[in-house]
């Protein structure tokens, strides 16, 4: 008997706790990079303020319905006719089921549309524009006042208004990053456009939000806002050409004094990498790799992950990307290469050298 | 209610009046039968299988989500089945179980012994058979659809998808072909068919809903039927609607999709609210509170649904005027729903609740829909929604909605009906048992979702990164979802067991208000040998009520197992159900499955890219037509179907008293309804377009004057024709050549018509690939060329009514209905001229 009252005791613990602990990790939110109840961004944190209203009066009107449905079920009564006409039934129905719901829908509209004025900016006089090409399944973003070129990454300064002109070259994706602010389509042919506000410094994570076909789980992407003298900074660095690994003389040759810091691999690597169909599809500034089916890879090193957020952008990762990015990510547009051996190393200290 | 207490009719005439109402059984019936409750209740098996197939797909998407980076499905298997799961509980299972539902027990509940036009009836259900096949085949070949069950183009365009989006854009146009045939149906039978005295305020709420979700499926289905032949041309043929460097904007599929898909939740939800309107009053014991607001609350949702749909669109980078615009009035459509629940505690309140099995599933929709309510007008909300549009948070949000709001009240539906329709009660205490696991195992599943959403997690993704935190909650949707799946099988169980050997139920086990309670369980083939005579609202509760109507009972008496040779049933008039005249109803046949199994041969032959099976499909349908044309005329002419019954109820009277008519109308209204969403394509491409069109317009106005003409002609002549012997002292002889050469007439006309329009198209000269100009020209010339297609075949049938029929009445009628059908041709003309030519004048 006390084992049962024991047994009983000890699931009725385990109900709580589990409650307990899902509810705090739902508060949290801190270790979910893409939790709407962390915002960081202007228009999300504005949101955010009118989902706590929806929530209190969502969750006030279920209760009180609820309420009601317990007791309709549960109070005791007379016998009665079926038919018997009896009560007031229609009057409450008008109050209770058009007339209080009506007032409340008004409450809610009314802050929806203010939050609307506060959110969803054009941002026509924004410091900084950035132009966002959605493809299958990965992102160009570019920086057209400073010819700055880069993918899956969108770097902007906190505290400040940043505008996104937005397109897709093949079909239509949709730019989220839920800390930071509501979702906007990418559609092909058309231009679409969205602000971004950071308030803090940090890497936010984004995705696509609207299905682009078999690839659409890992097409990820980062925003990173920097403070904004290092966001200045950042912007000058991406818009330098790639560091030449001393095209045009031999270590030690006085007429290029910078070719001799060069490492002989990286060198290597640079003739690996342009003798291979990788220029078809990929550009790196400076250099005769012009391609543009393919990410931008001019400062590739800087960048945080390989193949729209699916691996780290590492040397390990690196090399499986390169050597058969289908089966990382099948369905991507990168064919399989057969770089191997020492030419595989020597093409991976060349790329982890675009910094 | 009374039922007339009349003498009792001779046996031997009672026993001729069953021998006609039988319908075979087994392999033959099966293919043959074409009364409402064989074709309901197949409607609704074939429902059940495909909604367990569908969820079937979404065990295997649970499972391959209940830990992040697995890789149980590989990216294309995981995007087939998600496609085919929201194809399937959409197209396959919701609306067609309810259209099923509907054609079960609507003539059960209005008093009519069988569905209007029975044989349509069973058509639709083919095409829906056949729609389904067509989708699943597409897993034996390996070309399973992948686009989302919206879509989106240019996904779902040539350049991004395979011959699977053929499939798929073939088995949905069978299905909503169906599904605008089912809604005809329910609209003649409601408005048309009730028994005497059951004036529309006395209707149940059951049958005010179906009138209105029919309408709705009349108005909103037809676009979504326009746009897969938008996309099947765009990808087969070449056009350019969706293609915007020629003109096109793939944002038009969007609208189409969801002026549509909007209303579609309204189709499901509406029928829904309706099982409980029905099921709380009978197991509370009171009747609804505030009938006449519930109807209202009705009619407004279904009026305000057509109008809500860009608040699936609201990321697409739209004005803040027409967000704000569909925030309000998506809101609004709360009040409505607020209404209709208010109205359900307040009879409970009243009221003394039982427990039972519907009772149980009632209370579950009221816990599930009111919470999903609560978060549909927080997505209807603008700002909110662009956080957690196409996140979990919807995906949550609407199955709380549909489960909630359509498949608990279908099993609340399925447990009171299951004695009126199997004779057996389904077990109570497995029916608890498998409403806790589908209630449990439903909000274990989708609670979650709420956060996976709102901690970031996108629909229709394969997998997540373990870094998102999002595993904990997406396990728990996944054991849910197993729990539920157990509810749902259970309960599946319970009643496929009742049926067999479940204990015997009385006529009314639940002691229930409506006329399908009045008649046996389950019902003989005739449902009411005796038709019902209606003076309340609640006629079984208070059967007392003297009829207002005293023709009410001569009607009842003269129906009373009668006729015996051929099927009828009273037609009454549409707002007081007065006694007005008698439709005669099909008897059984195989026909009606030739001209469907023709349209899903052509379908297969345009997949399979062979010329030969398309003619043969083709030829299929024709002549299939053609057959059915011929055997009903020839039943029509049967010494029994010219008879007034009881010698006072006319068999076939002119205009609106007889279901040809209505027939007709829905025929022209579909086709207008058409019409104008071509024009509203065109009109929308025009707008958004630089320039429309790039080079000249069609531009023929002689031709297309000249096509005005002879189609108005085919109007003239045949609304002549039909005023031809119409008098007694008309000479036979004299009415039957004038009858003969007003088709006549009407049939020159037509293929006039026809001639013209290809003249049109061949000297216009506009390239239909060139420019979605030239696309909408080809693609409204030829859908005026259907509708002419159309005229002819109504007016063939008029001839062939002449050739077999003595009376004139018959052919009178048949020319009067191409006259209503000549008419709405010529509308779909003069949009057309609109479209492809004033406009772009106009507006330029």
């Amino acid at each position: 008997m006390s084992g049962a009252r024991a047994a009983a005791r000890t699931a009725v613990g385990a109900a709580v706790g589990a409650l307990t602990v899902t509810s705090l990790a739902a508060c949290s939110g801190a270790d979910r990079p893409m939790s709407m109840f962390s915002p960081s961004g202007a228009d999300a944190s504005r949101v955010d303020s009118h989902w706590q209203m929806l929530l209190l009066l969502g969750s006030v009107v279920w209760l009180v319905v609820m309420g009601f449905t317990l007791g309709a079920v549960l109070r005791r009564r007379r016998a009665h006719r079926e038919d018997e006409p009896r009560g007031r039934g229609h009057v409450v129905v008008a109050v209770g089921g058009a007339l209080v719901p009506a007032l409340i829908i008004t409450w809610v509209m009314a802050d929806s549309v203010l939050v609307m004025r506060d959110t969803g900016g054009q941002g026509e006089d924004a410091g900084t524009v950035v132009e966002v090409a959605g493809h299958q399944f990965w992102w160009e973003v570019r920086y057209p006042e400073d010819g700055v070129v880069t993918a899956n990454e969108i770097h902007v300064p906190v505290g400040e208004v940043v505008r996104l002109e937005m397109t897709a070259s093949d079909v239509i994706h949709s730019l989220w990053v839920p800390q930071l602010s509501g979702k906007v389509d990418l559609n092909p042919g058309r231009t679409t456009v969205m602000t971004i506000n950071a308030q803090e410094p940090g890497t936010y994570w984004g995705q696509c939000a609207e299905y682009c076909g078999l690839q659409h789980a890992w097409m990820r992407f980062v925003v990173v806002a920097h403070e904004p003298e290092e966001f200045d900074g950042w912007l000058e660095a991406q818009s330098l050409p790639a560091e030449d690994p001393g095209a045009g003389g031999e270590p030690g040759d006085p007429a290029d004094p910078d070719a001799g810091d060069q490492d002989p691999q990286v060198v290597r690597g640079r003739e690996v990498f342009m003798s291979s169909s990788c220029v078809y599809c990929h550009a790196v500034a400076g250099t005769e790799a012009t391609g543009t089916m393919g990410p931008d890879l001019t400062h590739f090193a800087s960048r945080q992950t390989i193949g729209a957020g699916v691996l780290p952008n590492d040397r390990e990762s690196l090399a499986r990307w390169i050597v058969d990015p289908q089966a990382v990510k099948p369905g991507n547009a990168m064919p399989g290469t057969d770089v191997a051996g020492e030419e595989l190393e020597a093409m991976l200290d060349y790329l982890e050298s675009l910094e | 209610m009374t039922t007339t207490e009349q003498h009792p009719p001779q046996p031997r005439a009672e026993a001729q009046f069953e021998e006609t109402w039988h319908n075979p059984r087994g392999l033959r019936g099966f293919f043959t039968s074409v009364q409402h409750k064989s074709v309901g209740a197949r409607y609704m098996v074939t429902a059940f299988v495909f909604f367990f197939v569908g969820g079937l797909e979404a065990l295997f998407l649970r499972v391959q989500l209940a830990q992040p980076e697995q890789s149980v499905l590989s990216p294309q298997a995981y995007n087939e089945l998600f496609t085919m799961h929201g194809t399937t509980m959409m197209f396959l299972f919701a609306v067609p179980f309810l259209e099923g539902l509907a054609a079960y027990l609507l003539p059960l509940q209005i008093g009519a012994r069988d569905m209007p036009f029975a044989r349509y009836n069973v058509f639709n259900y083919w095409c829906y058979l056949l729609a389904g096949i067509i989708l699943y085949s597409s897993f034996l070949v390996d070309l399973v659809p992948d686009a989302g069950w919206f879509a989106y183009v240019p996904l779902s365009g040539a350049e991004f998808s395979d011959k699977g989006m053929d499939i798929w854009l073939f088995g949905l146009a069978l299905a909503e072909l169906a599904a605008i045939g089912a809604a005809l149906e329910i609209i003649v039978a409601v408005l048309k068919m009730r028994a005497p005295g059951m004036s529309l305020d006395r209707m149940p709420i059951f049958a005010w809903t179906m009138l209105c979700v029919a309408l709705l499926i009349i108005v909103a289905f037809v676009p979504l039927l326009v746009g897969s032949l938008l996309l099947e041309l765009d990808r087969n043929v070449g056009t350019a609607f969706f293609e915007p460097a020629r003109g096109g904007d793939p944002l038009l599929w969007q609208h189409l999709f969801w002026i549509f898909g909007h209303p579609e939740v309204y189709v499901m939800f509406l029928p829904g609210a309706a099982i409980i309107s029905q099921v709380v009053p009978v197991h509370s014991r009171r009747r609804l509170v505030a009938y006449p607001f519930v109807v209202a609350a009705v009619v407004v949702t279904a009026i305000m649904s057509l109008g809500l749909w860009v608040h699936h669109m609201y990321t697409t980078g739209l004005p803040p005027v027409t967000l704000s615009f569909f925030t309000a009035a998506s809101m609004s459509i709360a009040v409505a729903s607020g209404v209709q629940v208010v109205a359900w505690l307040v009879t409970m309140w009243e009221g003394r609740p039982r427990l039972t099995v519907p009772m149980l599933f009632s209370l579950g929709f009221l816990f599930t829909f009111v919470a999903g309510g609560i978060t549909g007008v927080m997505v209807a909300s603008a700002p909110f929604d662009a956080q957690v549009h196409d996140s979990y948070f919807v995906v949550a949000h609407f199955h709380y909605v549909i489960i909630g709001g359509m498949l608990f009240p279908v099993l609340a539906g399925l447990f009171h009906w299951w004695p009126k329709m199997t004779g057996r009660m389904p077990s109570h205490r497995l029916g608890v048992i498998s409403f806790w696991l589908a209630f449990a195992g439903f909000h274990l599943t989708f609670f979650p979702m709420h956060l996976t959403g709102m901690w970031g997690m996108p629909r229709r993704v394969f997998t997540y990164d373990e870094s998102m935190g999002i595993g904990f909650v997406n396990l728990l949707s996944t054991v849910g979802a197993f729990v539920f799946a157990a509810g749902m099988v259970l309960a599946a169980a319970t009643l496929v067991r009742a049926a067999r050997r479940g204990e015997r139920a009385p006529a009314d086990p639940w002691q229930a208000d409506t006329l399908e309670w009045a008649t046996a369980s389950p019902p003989g083939s005739s449902n009411f040998p005796r038709i019902p005579v209606v003076s309340s609202r609640t006629p079984l509760w208070n059967p007392a009520v003297p009829a207002d109507d005293p023709e009410a009972h001569r009607m009842a008496a003269a129906f009373d197992h009668a006729p015996t040779g051929v099927r009828a049933t009273p037609f009454t008039t549409v707002l007081g159900a007065r006694p007005d005249t008698a439709a005669v109803q099909a008897s059984p046949t195989v026909l009606p499955l030739v001209p469907a199994l023709g349209l899903a041969v052509i379908a297969a032959g345009i997949l399979v890219e062979v010329t030969a099976v398309v003619v043969v499909g083709a030829v299929l349908v024709v002549g299939g037509l053609v057959a059915w044309g011929v055997v009903n005329e020839r039943e029509l002419g049967q010494a029994e179907a010219r008879e007034p019954i009881g010698g006072t109820y006319l068999v076939e009277a002119p205009g609106p008293r007889s279901p040809g008519w209505w027939g007709a109308v829905g025929a022209g209204t579909v086709l207008l309804v058409g019409a104008t969403t071509l024009a509203f394509c065109m009109l929308y491409l025009q707008v958004h377009a630089p320039v429309w069109p790039p080079g000249r317009t069609l531009d023929q106005p002689w031709l297309t004057a000249a096509t005005g003409v002879a189609l108005a002609a085919a109007v003239a002549a045949a609304w002549w024709g039909s005023r031809q012997g119409r008098h007694a002292h008309d000479a036979p002889p004299v009415a039957r050549a004038a009858h003969l050469a007003s088709a006549g007439l009407t049939l020159l006309a037509g293929v006039a018509a026809l001639v013209l329009l290809g003249v049109t198209w061949a000297v216009g000269d506009v390239d239909p690939t060139g420019h979605a100009y030239g696309s909408g020209v080809l693609t409204m010339l030829a859908s005026l060329a259907l509708a002419v297609l159309m005229g002819l075949g109504l007016t063939v049938a008029a001839v062939m009514a002449r050739l077999r029929h003595e009376r004139d009445v018959r052919v009178r009628l048949m020319l009067q209905n191409s006259a209503l059908l000549w008419g709405c041709v010529v509308l779909v003309w003069a949009i057309t001229w609109v479209t492809t030519d004033l406009l772009p004048a106009v507006i330029s």
